[in-house]
């Protein structure tokens, strides 16, 4: 099933999505903030699209809603909602400089140092990364700027990624490691790896380290339950990415999906930490061959929708539905929202002269249990609070067994449906 | 000892070809791949363009105005380092010679240029905004 579109032209760095709010960062140093909710209602598409199109791009809550799903589940009434998304998936949807205009709600100068390195909105704050350190400022809605002109440095040490999950914030430091700190709290941020590291992600309670230097590596914590609402984490150790796939290359991983790239192939793994039996705890689940026009891989995500994988030459998204898209050409810069409520199913890409904003919905119509692209869609857990960690122990602690990954299945060639 | 030759890039300014950075057997150093002189070449256009501060400063191969890559990143015997294009260059507080090495961006994040030169290096077109990003990033990346 192709992506939803919206092609926004513009010279830009980088791009935020939250509570109905775009946030533009201009490559001559300004911050433009849209009207996002505005933007897709000026849109013009038949009063049968329209839902389709809310969906696609304001709401991917909806559709998730466990009622909603419910009545997807009918037959009758799947292939309907299937055709509203592919037919506006046939359009081009270009925002006009008019339309752009109507809907801005402020072009501020960027109060950030810039060009960062990452960018993140967490509790109603951006936080940005890089090299002069972790810089934050409000976005509530409530300030005179969109983004407050008057940023705190959280940390001096630069940093070249960002991840926010249970109040504290995950920082990727290359050589100096990985860290992390209680948004909350003012003490220093705390290593926990001393390991090479790029970028990070959540994996529930635990965090993915990914490097190109060195072995990626799983920072696994439990989750040990204070009282009926209220759990805290506790460091466990390091699993090394041999350990988990069995070869070596750049991985990465999210929530209940770990991604590992080895020479033209990307490895997927399901990882399921609540698992009693340590051989049920790692997966395999597929592998994904890539196309050698593609280039290395660079990075990679993960999404509901699927697993994003950046190469030299392109963007592979393998779809949970197990087709995959391709979008053509080098990014300037691209993201995706795994955690969040209502932009889960978006992917913002930023090339030369305009922004993609590609809207996968094909996952709304595939089971969460048993797909085997994309993470299981997330339902956060009520009445999380709190964030304590331990230092990392000098030696792995040996009473929890994490099984290796199944052996591997074949790499599978799946459909390869070229978006450009 | 080898001696180590101190070259008078500008005025007042010194600059030596430090030995660590031009032997592969160092599997912990960055290495040059570009000669000695253009080096230096290097080193004075960082300091001609003030893309420095006191103690570091930052610099890119630009013969005939096209940056070209200037070292390879360091690595283990038999293998490859990555291909590097930007130059660090360092002094330390009790010496005023300057020596400098080419800046492995994956490995520390110390190796990153501060953000107003690369933005002004995006600015002139010197680096491409991708791989600016790339840089930023801690990813692997070419010209």
């Amino acid at each position: 099933m192709q992506p939803l579109k919206i092609t926004i032209p513009g010279q830009y760095w980088d791009s935020q999505i939250y509570r109905g709010r775009l946030y533009l960062f201009e490559r001559d140093g300004g911050l433009v903030t849209l009207d996002w909710d505005g933007l897709i209602d000026d849109i013009d598409v038949a009063p049968s699209e329209a839902l389709a199109l809310r969906c696609a791009f304001a709401n991917s809550d909806f559709l998730y809603d466990p009622r909603i799903e419910q009545i997807l589940s009918d037959i009758e009434l799947r292939p309907i909602m299937r055709s509203k998304f592919e037919r506006i998936a046939q359009r081009a949807i270009e925002i006009g400089r008019a339309q752009f205009e109507k809907r801005i709600l402020k072009r501020q100068t960027n109060p950030f140092p810039f060009p960062h390195a990452d960018c993140m909105i967490y509790w109603h704050r951006m936080y940005i990364a890089g090299p002069s350190g972790i810089w934050s400022a409000t976005c509530t809605k409530k300030t005179v700027n969109p983004v407050s002109s008057r940023p705190k440095r959280s940390w001096d040490a630069s940093v070249v990624a960002l991840a926010a999950l249970y109040g504290t914030l995950a920082c990727a430091a290359g050589d100096d490691g990985l860290y992390e700190f209680g948004i909350r709290e003012s003490r220093e941020p705390e290593r926990v790896s001393q390991r090479n590291c790029i970028d990070c992600q959540w994996t529930y309670q635990s965090i993915y380290g990914s490097s190109h230097i060195a072995h990626g590596f799983l920072a696994e914590y439990a989750r040990i339950k204070v009282d009926e609402f209220t759990f805290t984490r506790s460091f466990e150790r390091l699993i090394d990415d041999a350990e988990i796939f069995q070869d070596v290359g750049y991985s990465w991983g999210t929530q209940d999906k770990l991604c590992q790239a080895v020479q033209g192939r990307v490895h997927i793994v399901k990882y399921k930490p609540s698992s009693a039996e340590p051989e049920e705890r790692l997966l395999r689940l597929q592998t994904i061959m890539l196309d050698t026009w593609k280039g290395e891989v660079v990075s990679g995500k993960l999404a509901v929708f699927g697993a994003i994988i950046e190469c030299e030459a392109a963007i592979v998204v393998a779809l949970s539905d197990e087709t995959t898209v391709t979008l053509h050409g080098e990014p300037i810069n691209w993201r995706v929202f795994p955690k969040s409520h209502q932009y889960a199913n978006h992917l913002h890409a930023i090339y030369d002269d305009h922004l993609l904003i590609a809207s996968f919905n094909q996952d709304y119509f595939t089971d969460q249990e048993s797909k085997r692209f994309g993470i299981t869609h997330y339902r956060p857990t009520a009445g999380w609070s709190g964030q304590y960690r331990q230092p990392e122990p000098q030696a792995s602690t040996p009473d929890r067994n994490l099984g290796s990954a199944s052996p591997p299945t074949e790499p599978t060639d799946i459909t390869d449906l070229d978006l450009f | 000892m080898v001696p180590i030759d101190q070259f008078e890039v500008l005025p007042g300014i010194f600059y030596v070809n430090h030995p660590h950075h031009r032997d592969p057997a160092n599997p912990d150093k960055s290495q040059w791949t570009i000669a000695r002189e253009y080096e230096r070449d290097v080193f004075r256009i960082t300091m001609t363009r003030h893309w420095c501060d006191s103690r570091t400063g930052w610099g890119l191969h630009t013969p005939d105005g096209l940056v070209q890559y200037l070292g390879r990143a360091r690595a283990l015997p038999g293998e490859t380092g990555a291909r590097l294009f930007v130059a660090k260059f360092v002094h330390d507080i009790t010496s005023p010679i300057w020596h400098g090495y080419p800046a492995d961006h994956e490995r520390h994040p110390s190796n990153i240029p501060p953000e107003p030169l690369l933005k002004s290096w995006g600015d002139a077109g010197f680096i491409r905004w991708a791989a600016i990003a790339k840089v930023l990033r801690g990813k692997p990346c070419s010209l």
